[in-house]
């Protein structure tokens, strides 16, 4: 979560703590963008559309350190790929109920 | 080219940006960001990056069409396609990544260091290559400037003076060449004729062509020299003064036109070609004397016995060349025999033209195949000047002023006032336009123009050989084409406005047309003659 974010981006960028916050409102920026898409694809969705959005989670997972919504984005991506609906629907939820952790944590 | 190395990253994910500020921020980076490909584009357009680092999968214009649109313009541009697709990545895509030699890849979140060790690294062989490239192109012009150098230092292609007429063709391989010939007055009617082969191509070997050219012109001071003699101390120059690690074949003969005599000596150079219009034949020196090549050995020996001497007729043609005549490739690598040679030089017996001569030797050898050229290339004709008796020959520059003198002086030739302005008509429309048309490209200005006129099987012909722009004139006796000469590929359509005026303004196929018998025209590697057969006078006329 948060700490795993700092903790990644310090190694990474040689960051001040001082400086963490900006980087972590960015993530949650496009956390709460990639959400909106979700919601907006939903359970009906074209799997292709899923598999560009999950693309986009990896890029900034991998970037931020979030490997733990980064490992549900894998898990959304395989199932897209499998066009398994009700793995998908279960991924999407779990991924939402991280993105309320994450905005809790501020 | 500064230190700091500028960086385009496109990315849509701002987040993703963010990072790559992060790790480029500091001394030796100066970031553009941009979050689509269009701006991207822009931004590429306007300023100068060192390398570009690229999402693949962007909304609108992916990563692979941006390198695609960039590459349209820069091929060499280093990108770096920054990509998380790691876990399903696959060898389509991989591919498509790999398939620019300046494209590379890295994965997201890299860290800091491995991106900058490599956005480093990769500058660093770009900038490397930007600079050989513009190293080479200096190069690349200075070879060039130092090949018309070159030229200017060896004599005019034709001269034409009371005791010899002389012709050469000379197309060095890369611009400079280490060939070269001369042909030095020294004592009355006595010349030295020098034509040498310095090993090697390039600068050094135009270097070496230089002093040699030098160091004959002041030695040539001593008139009494023996040509073995000259052989012997050039060798001395070559091995001693100059140091050279290259060495030179070279063919030197001192020609006496007063006496017709002809003392030579070779060393490892071909021989001497002698063809006789009269008795049409060619032959060849003897190639069993001679000495080993200048520059071998400070000490070698050059012996008079050595030396070949004979006596020649008076309309007997010198032809001698560098190895890289012999040298020509056909398209199967195979160069042509000695005996080809003396053919192609035979079949111009019938109607010898030193001027000419070089030209249609290296337009015969192209049209048997022999194109291709390994190595510098020269030919040179001479013959003694009283072997067109009767013919009025001159050889002047390519300026207006010079073909009224020139004119005048061949309208002197006859007491017939009507014939006396033929001539005068026709020089001046053929020449005032080869000058005019031939000056206004300068590339392909004509330098000298050689001009004659005499009576040739009864007729009264005069003759022009110049190496400016092409010209077509086959079809000026059937139509009414208004223009003397058309320039080659010269439709109206290809041609700007002003090029149109000066192809136009020859006034002259009317005149010309009214007088001669006949024109004809043909063109041999860049030389150009003309002759024109005038109306046959008869006393009523």
């Amino acid at each position: 979560m948060k700490a795993d974010i700092a903790a990644h981006l310090k190694e990474l960028l040689e960051l001040e703590d001082d400086e963490i916050q900006e980087f972590y409102d960015a993530f949650i920026k496009e956390f709460d963008k990639s959400c909106v898409d979700l919601q907006e694809e939903g359970v009906d969705s074209d799997f292709q559309k899923l598999r560009i959005i999950t693309h986009t989670m990896f890029g900034y997972c991998e970037n931020m350190g979030a490997m733990d919504l980064f490992a549900l984005a894998k898990e959304l991506n395989a199932a897209a790929k499998a066009e398994d609906v009700p793995t998908c629907r279960a991924s999407i939820q779990k991924i939402f109920q991280m993105h309320e952790a994450y905005l809790a944590e501020g | 080219m500064s230190d700091v190395i500028k960086v385009l990253a496109v990315d849509d994910v701002e987040a993703n940006l963010m990072i790559i500020r992060g790790c480029l921020k500091g001394d030796g980076f100066e970031l553009v960001t941009c979050t689509n490909a269009v701006d991207a584009l822009q931004k590429f357009k306007e300023q100068y990056f060192d390398i570009l680092l690229l999402d693949v999968i962007m909304p609108g214009i992916d990563g692979f069409e941006l390198r695609k649109l960039i590459r349209a313009t820069d091929p060499e541009r280093p990108i770096i396609f920054l990509t998380s697709m790691v876990e399903d990545k696959n060898m389509t895509m991989l591919n498509q990544i790999t398939w620019d030699a300046n494209t590379y890849y890295l994965n997201k979140a890299v860290g800091k260091k491995t991106l900058i060790q490599k956005i480093t690294e990769v500058v660093t062989t770009y900038r490397q290559k930007l600079m050989a490239h513009k190293y080479s192109d200096q190069m690349e012009e200075e070879r060039a400037l130092a090949g018309e150098l070159q030229k200017v230092l060896l004599p005019n292609w034709c001269i034409c003076n009371d005791d010899v007429l002389f012709s050469s063709i000379y197309v060095p391989y890369m611009h400079v060449s280490g060939d070269l010939y001369e042909i030095i007055p020294f004592g009355e009617s006595k010349y030295l004729f020098f034509i040498g082969d310095i090993s090697g191509h390039g600068l050094s070997a135009a270097l070496y062509m230089a002093a040699v050219q030098s160091w004959l012109k002041m030695t040539l001071r001593d008139n009494d020299i023996r040509i073995h003699e000259l052989m012997s101390r050039l060798n001395r120059f070559f091995c001693e003064d100059l140091q050279s690690k290259n060495y030179m074949t070279a063919l030197a003969a001192i020609v006496d036109f007063k006496n017709n005599h002809i003392s030579m000596h070779s060393s490892g150079h071909p021989g001497m070609l002698f063809a006789s219009p009269a008795r049409k034949t060619v032959t060849v020196s003897d190639t069993k004397k001679g000495s080993m090549p200048l520059g071998w050995m400070p000490d070698a020996e050059f012996p008079e016995s050595e030396n070949f001497d004979c006596d020649f007729d008076d309309d007997t043609i010198f032809i001698a060349m560098t190895d890289g005549v012999l040298d020509m490739e056909n398209e199967d690598k195979e160069t042509m025999t000695a005996d080809d040679l003396n053919s192609i030089i035979q079949c111009q017996l019938d109607n010898p033209n030193v001027v000419a001569l070089p030209y249609r030797i290296k337009g015969m050898m192209a049209k048997m195949g022999f194109d291709r050229a390994p190595d510098d290339f020269t030919i040179v004709a001479f013959q003694k000047r009283s072997a067109r008796r009767g013919f009025l020959e001159r050889v002047i520059q390519a300026k207006l002023p010079e073909v009224d003198k020139v004119s005048q002086e061949f309208c002197a030739i006859t007491d017939d006032i009507r014939q006396s302005t033929e001539i005068d008509l026709c020089m001046h429309e053929y020449l005032n336009n080869v000058v005019i048309h031939g000056s206004h490209d300068k590339k392909k200005a004509p330098d000298l123009i050689y001009v004659s006129i005499g009576m040739e099987n009864g007729d009264l012909v005069l003759q022009g050989a110049e190496r400016g722009g092409k010209w077509d004139i086959t079809g000026t006796r059937e139509t009414n084409d208004p223009q003397l000469f058309t320039p080659e590929n010269g439709s109206a359509d290809s041609k700007t406005e002003e090029e149109n005026l000066f192809a136009t303004s020859g006034r002259g196929i009317q005149i010309i047309k009214a007088i001669t018998q006949y024109v004809s025209y043909e063109t041999n590697c860049g030389l150009n003659e003309t002759k024109f057969v005038f109306n046959k006078r008869t006393p009523e006329s």
